[in-house]
């Protein structure tokens, strides 16, 4: 049995509103293995986003509490939650997120430049990404040069520039055509494979959440683990 | 990539935000420090023309105590004379203990004719060993006015000869021995001085030598600057002169210079007060440019937290961007609130006929420093506020674009 990365005990999160708070999350405890594939599945406002986004570190729970590696992330402060982001996590987001302003290579090395100890070798990492997703001659090019399909890969690949143990990805796929998510699905499996981090994607449809090794189905903001 | 770079990309990519932003720094800055500089020379003409001039009171002929104002406050032309100079100055030294100095001279303007080197320029007779407003004025060759012979002459700031050149002045040759330095005065600045030995003399031998004669006494002067010691009051000095002599009005240096600065002073000091609420206005502008650009960067932010950057690296970027922008807005508006104030005192002295001088270089570069701190300032404060107002939102708020505390669930 693999050794367990995170768990989730009794998580709670509500958000205010004007009826007094929504409530996201109800009581969900989970255990992730070292190494695990994991889909969480479920409808519209089901609550997936908000947990990623918790075990992400981009939101405190309402109550409960996330331990990773043995430590609660819930209880830290903002600047070691930003380094836990920066050294632990990848994120791959709804939309590819890419900063406009940067070129594709320099929003790879964005997140290196988080990173307290600098790597050395970031750029030849970064070229050597965008090689293995096709997109080596893009490297100059600005996001709004890029198809949906490809400004996906690189955000894809952005994720995965500071090594991260955990990979958290929210519909991945969301608005591509069925290539490009193909595409983008077996990459993120490609890369699971060889870095063997832990996994996690947030998915409404039932024939990528079929790909994991383990799924979950969440509902009114409540956990239930599929076979 | 570092935080400067990543800074100086984000401004090269959103040229129209950089140059809205840059745009109303540099109005901003160029604004204050003309009012600064033009309040400065509002506060400060009095007092600068009395030490530049050196004297506290000058007695000319009464009838020509107008054209006296303008050849000393304005540097224009001007040719007059009193008569009986000498006993005139033994009555002023009479006044004793009160009197430190007095220096007479003599103005003559030199002809557009061949016999002139330079037309239309003052050329003034001095007494080397009295005087106190020439001489404590030269850069080069410093001990020319105590040397100064009659065929010898210092020149002003903006003459266009250098020590050891000759000019003609009614077809007398002089060799100029020294050079004065810039004083903002145009009298000391563009005047011709010679030792009143070699005027004389060129006055003498004008009938002969020049195209025009000179019609001027030997005992004759154009005014007599008088320096007073500290206790002593210019007005008494001058009521007392003018009792004794009607002929002749004693002009008391800081009072002329005030009521002629004050002729100014009063519509200044209205546009001075339009351009502080401009000034105003301009800040309420630059925070709610810099909070809307702030705002529409909150997914941007979130983005950059998620991947691992710190409230302090988001400041830092914020800052640098802002810097970079408000420091060339600053020096670029500087260098133009400069030029507009230069250009307006020019204005006031040539067309206004008003004595308006910007302060010296050392109060300048002072008021220049405080005018690009406030314009830093003026544009990192603002954006560091909207960072921090980012900073206390979590970053799924702040990548969903949401205020923080209302998100919706997914």
């Amino acid at each position: 049995m693999e050794a367990l990365h995170v768990a989730i005990s009794d998580l709670t999160k509500v958000f205010p509103s004007a009826e007094g708070g929504v409530t996201a999350i109800e009581s969900a405890s989970l255990h992730i293995a070292r190494g695990d594939y994991l889909a969480i599945a479920g409808h519209s406002g089901s609550g997936k986003t908000t947990l990623l986004s918790i075990l992400g570190g981009l939101l405190r729970p309402t109550s409960g509490s996330v331990f990773v590696d043995g430590r609660n992330i819930s209880e830290f402060s903002a600047r070691d939650l930003a380094r836990y982001r920066a050294e632990k996590v990848g994120f791959v987001f709804q939309s590819p997120s890419l900063l406009p302003s940067l070129t594709v290579k320099d929003n790879l090395l964005l997140p290196c430049s988080y990173l307290p100890h600098g790597d050395a070798s970031t750029e030849e990492k970064a070229l050597a990404y965008l090689s293995r997703i096709g997109l080596q001659q893009a490297a100059e090019k600005y996001p709004y040069q890029l198809s949906g399909g490809e400004a996906r890969r690189v955000s894809l690949v952005r994720a995965l520039m500071n090594n991260p143990e955990i990979l958290l990805a929210d519909e991945p796929t969301g608005d591509l055509d069925e290539d490009s998510e193909l595409l983008v699905m077996t990459l993120l499996e490609q890369f699971h494979q060889e870095m063997h981090n832990t996994f996690i994607i947030v998915t409404h449809n039932k024939e990528i959440a079929i790909r994991a090794q383990r799924r979950i189905r969440m509902s009114s903001g409540r956990i239930h683990e599929e076979a | 990539m570092n935080i400067f770079k990543l800074a100086v990309k984000n401004l090269r990519q959103n040229v129209l935000r950089s140059m809205a932003l840059f745009l109303v720094i540099f109005i901003l800055s160029g604004i204050l420090m003309s009012i600064s500089l033009l309040h400065g020379a509002l506060t400060q003409s009095v007092e600068l023309s009395r030490k530049r001039l050196g004297a506290d009171v000058m007695v000319v002929p009464s009838a020509y105590s107008g054209q006296a104002q303008e050849v000393f406050l304005l540097g224009s032309t001007g040719s007059f004379t009193m008569k009986d100079a000498a006993a005139f100055q033994r009555t002023v030294l009479d006044l004793g203990q009160s009197v430190e100095a007095a220096s007479p001279q003599l103005f003559v303007v030199s002809a557009p004719l061949a016999c002139c080197s330079v037309s239309d320029t003052m050329i003034i007779g001095y007494d080397p060993k009295t005087d106190f407003v020439v001489t404590p004025w030269i850069k080069e060759g410093k001990d020319a006015g105590k040397v100064q012979g009659p065929d010898e002459a210092i020149v002003g700031a903006d003459i266009n000869a250098g020590v050891g050149g000759r000019l003609k002045f009614y077809g007398r040759e002089v060799m100029i021995i020294g050079k004065l330095e810039r004083t903002g005065m145009r009298y000391l600045d563009s005047g011709i001085f010679m030792p009143m030995e070699g005027v004389r003399k060129m006055v003498a031998e004008s009938e002969s030598k020049a195209l025009k004669t000179l019609a001027i006494g030997p005992d004759e002067i154009s005014c007599l600057l008088i320096k007073l010691k500290t206790d002593m009051k210019p007005e008494i000095v001058a009521l007392l002169l003018e009792h004794d002599h009607p002929d002749k009005k004693a002009l008391i240096t800081s009072a002329m210079v005030r009521k002629t600065v004050n002729t100014l002073a009063i519509p200044l000091r209205g546009m001075v007060f339009q351009y502080a609420l401009q000034w105003a206005a301009s800040l309420v502008l630059i925070g709610v440019v810099l909070k809307f650009s702030v705002d529409e960067r909150r997914t941007e932010f979130g983005i950059m937290k998620a991947l691992g950057a710190t409230d302090t690296n988001i400041y830092s970027m914020l800052a640098i961007e802002v810097m970079v922008l408000s420091g060339t807005a600053g020096v670029s508006g500087i260098l133009a609130g400069l030029l507009l104030a230069r250009t307006f005192a020019r204005y006031a002295v040539l067309t206004m006929k008003i004595p308006l001088m910007l302060p010296d270089g050392l109060t300048v570069f002072m008021i220049a420093t405080g005018v690009f701190a406030v314009s830093l300032c003026s544009g990192v404060l603002p954006a560091l506020a909207g960072a921090w107002r980012s900073a206390k939102i979590e970053p799924f708020y702040l990548i969903k674009g949401e205020p923080g505390g209302k998100g919706m669930r997914s």
